[in-house]
């Protein structure tokens, strides 16, 4: 009863932001920041890109309402949004790169930004721990990683996953299961404990 | 173990990911109960997926919270504002035209109507459609009678061919007749 009331509320403020109700979109917006920043932090991994990509998406998807269609639910539409300009962002971060390591020649290969000062052991750790499991998820195949971020940064369900990748719920759930198991191989390889 | 006890890697990633029902659920933890070896490897599985969810989620402090909405709130009034402007545009300048004073409104009305009729004054005559040459007749009686029943209403008589100008043609076999423009 309270979903029907929570779906009831979604189509009232989508019809409000196609009538051009910027605030109704807001509340939409809010609802959805959350599960956008995180998809968007596990595909880029950076906290300061993930958020100017979901509000990227966010006023991308406010310019575009009047061509929404009912047909399909605003959160797969909006998770389309985002993962598009997610890759976007990292074809253009690739690009970047690749000039600015051009620029610095030999030595810009092996160039490191300096730590930006002593931190806890611990929290040195899980940071180390994280990086070592976001790098083995950049090595996944797209389809995989993608399946995996939508379904561990967003939340999402399979039916959710498999509206915005456009694929069976059945496919889904073998792109996470093998997903999972190239992760936990690699992750085994790089550190033996991260698992225990 | 039997078919039934059978443990379904997928039912570890589907528990896993809440996607198993509740009577699934009770089967599996049952299952699990039974084989120690599948229990470790679910284990395994659970970790994983906590350590991925917690690599790859950010937690926004409230002032990131803020500061993202109000930036965006911002830019969202901004569209709105040139979306309003854009489709308010021709419905100003419509309304502008009942600001101005009636001489003017009538003046412009005046010459909206004239240029409007401008192609009809000009209209050019029909072109001729169809220019032919027919020989009905040595008799110039039964010319006249053919112009008199048909001709006037859907020909123009251009020319009739007398005996004169029979004699000017050079081919002597040249019959007597007349020419029409068919009607538009």
């Amino acid at each position: 009863m309270s979903g029907m009331a929570v779906q009831r509320d979604e189509a009232e403020l989508i019809q409000s932001a196609q009538e051009g109700d910027c605030h109704a979109f807001g509340l939409l917006a809010e609802k959805y920041r959350d599960s956008l920043v995180n998809v968007a932090f596990g595909f880029l991994r950076e906290k300061e890109d993930a958020l100017d990509v979901a509000q990227e998406t966010l006023l991308k998807a406010f310019r575009k309402i009047d061509g929404f269609k009912r047909e399909s639910s605003l959160y797969t539409w909006l998770y389309r949004i985002l993962i598009n300009l997610c890759k976007d962002r990292l074809r253009y971060r690739k690009r970047k790169k690749e000039i600015y390591i051009e620029d610095l020649g030999e030595e810009g290969a092996v160039f490191e930004f300096p730590d930006s000062g002593p931190s806890p052991r611990r929290l040195a750790e899980k940071r180390e721990r994280e990086r070592c499991v976001q790098d083995a998820i950049a090595t996944l195949p797209e389809k995989q990683r993608q399946a995996l971020i939508l379904r561990e940064s967003g939340g999402l369900s399979y039916k959710e996953i498999a509206r915005i990748l456009g694929c069976q719920e059945g496919t889904v759930m073998s792109r996470l299961f093998h997903a999972r198991k190239m992760l936990a191989l690699k992750l085994e390889s790089i550190t033996g404990d991260l698992l225990e | 173990m039997n078919d039934r006890n059978k443990i379904d890697t997928f039912d570890f990633i589907r528990s896993i990911d809440g996607e198993l029902t509740e009577m699934e659920t009770r089967r599996l933890e049952e299952q699990l109960l039974r084989a120690p070896e599948a229990r470790q490897e679910y284990q395994r599985l659970k970790r994983l997926s906590e350590l991925v969810r917690q690599s790859a989620t950010v937690d926004l402090h409230a002032t990131e919270k803020e500061h993202f909405h109000s930036s965006l709130n911002a830019q969202l009034e901004i569209i709105q504002s040139k979306r309003f402007t854009k489709d308010q545009r021709l419905t100003n300048r419509l309304s502008s035209f009942f600001h101005i004073p009636w001489q003017w409104q009538t003046a412009a009305a005046f010459i909206l109507v004239f240029l409007l009729c401008i192609p009809f004054f000009n209209s050019a005559p029909p072109e001729k459609e169809e220019f032919f040459w027919t020989s009905i007749s040595s008799d110039y009686k039964g010319v006249q009678f053919f112009l008199e029943s048909n001709a006037t209403a859907e020909y123009d008589l251009i020319w009739v061919v007398t005996e004169e100008d029979e004699e000017e043609e050079e081919d002597p076999d040249s019959p007597l007749g007349f020419l029409l423009y068919k009607k538009v």
